[in-house]
């Protein structure tokens, strides 16, 4: 009896600790399945591209062309996408979109069918106008028959 | 050439939309079988085949999910480039062509304008909440001298389809443009 007072006091405290009010994740913007689908199944791309509208960013990309996209995601403080992307200087082998993925821009790169080799393009994102110019390397693939589930791209 | 939509006021909006959509509907009609996707050879070309599909993708989403008035700003703020690009393209189409070139031109519009509603179609009820989005995008332009390096980047020209092909005529399915209201369980 001496030690079910303190017992009792220990399991209230531990079941006010379980009820605390846990911090309510921000609601993320909305992703849409389509513009997770279609990927390319290898593809590497420089992650983490910070946009300076001082001075133009560099990366690259690394991809097999099975006829998906390999995409590069920037985005604003916040994180929050960009207004629109504009295409400073086209591919010459593909093609690119530019497109908002739940918080994010993503610049997509869609090598034409049966394409091998290097390619290059530049975009500039508004607002702000900071630039990234992208050098591709399209090693040479077969078109999948399923279009790939990209995750974490 | 760049015709704003009738006003979407509530006592018009019922016949604005009935109005376009059969137009919307009877174009795709005409539409002809879908050619080997292309590009065009000049980067001149390509931009104005891709403003003219970023014109449609809008008109598409304007119909399709009640977004009149936007259509309609977008028309107003960016008028004289549309109409020189609508001019342009019809050039390039007759220019050595004459009256088949004409024939052509109304194809490749048409093709496009079912392109984009098969496209629209295929993503069911996410069509509007995604696509709408495009305007806000394209009204944060500074400018109709952006129009093409924005319509560049959105990958609007369908593959099927491609930019500068000859388009043959062959009858083709109607394709209905996606409703807003309509839920297609995915």
């Amino acid at each position: 009896m001496r030690h079910a007072l303190p017992l009792a006091a220990l399991v209230v405290a531990l079941a006010g600790c379980a009820q605390q009010p846990q911090p309510v994740a921000a609601p993320q913007a909305r992703v849409f399945a389509v513009d997770m689908q279609g990927g390319a199944r290898v593809c590497n791309a420089t992650q983490n591209v910070a946009l300076d509208p001082a001075r133009p960013a560099e990366a690259q990309m690394v991809l097999v062309n099975d006829g998906g996209w390999c995409g590069i995601s920037v985005a604003q403080p916040g994180p929050r996408p960009y207004a629109a992307g504009l295409v400073t200087a086209r591919p010459a082998h593909g093609r690119v979109h530019i497109r908002t993925v739940g918080d994010r821009t993503r610049v997509d790169y869609i090598p034409d069918r049966g394409f091998a080799g290097t390619d290059s393009f530049a975009v500039r994102m508004l607002p702000g106008g900071a630039q990234m110019r992208v050098a591709v390397t399209v090693q040479p693939g077969q078109i999948a028959a399923t279009p790939a589930a990209a995750t974490g791209r | 050439m760049t015709e704003r939509l009738p006003d979407a006021r509530p006592e018009r909006r019922g016949s604005a939309r009935r109005a376009g959509a059969a137009a919307l509907t009877a174009a795709l009609l005409l539409s002809s079988a879908a050619v080997a996707a292309t590009r065009c050879p000049d980067e001149q070309h390509q931009a104005m085949h891709e403003v003219a599909a970023l014109k449609t993708e809008l008109l598409v989403v304007a119909l399709a999910c009640k977004q009149e008035d936007r259509y309609n700003e977008f028309v107003t703020r960016f008028r004289p480039y549309l109409g020189e690009n609508d001019k342009a393209l019809l050039r390039y189409y007759t220019g050595t062509r004459g009256r088949a070139g004409q024939r052509d031109y109304d194809a490749y519009v048409t093709n496009l304008a079912n392109a984009r509603a098969k496209l629209g179609q295929e993503l069911g009820s996410d069509f509007c909440p995604r696509n709408s989005a495009l305007f806000a995008e394209v009204m944060s332009l500074s400018g109709g001298n952006d129009l093409p390096a924005y319509a560049a980047g959105k990958d609007l020209v369908p593959a099927t389809l491609g930019a500068c092909a000859a388009q043959a005529a062959a009858p083709a399915a109607a394709v209905r443009p996606a409703a807003a209201s309509r839920s297609r369980g995915r």
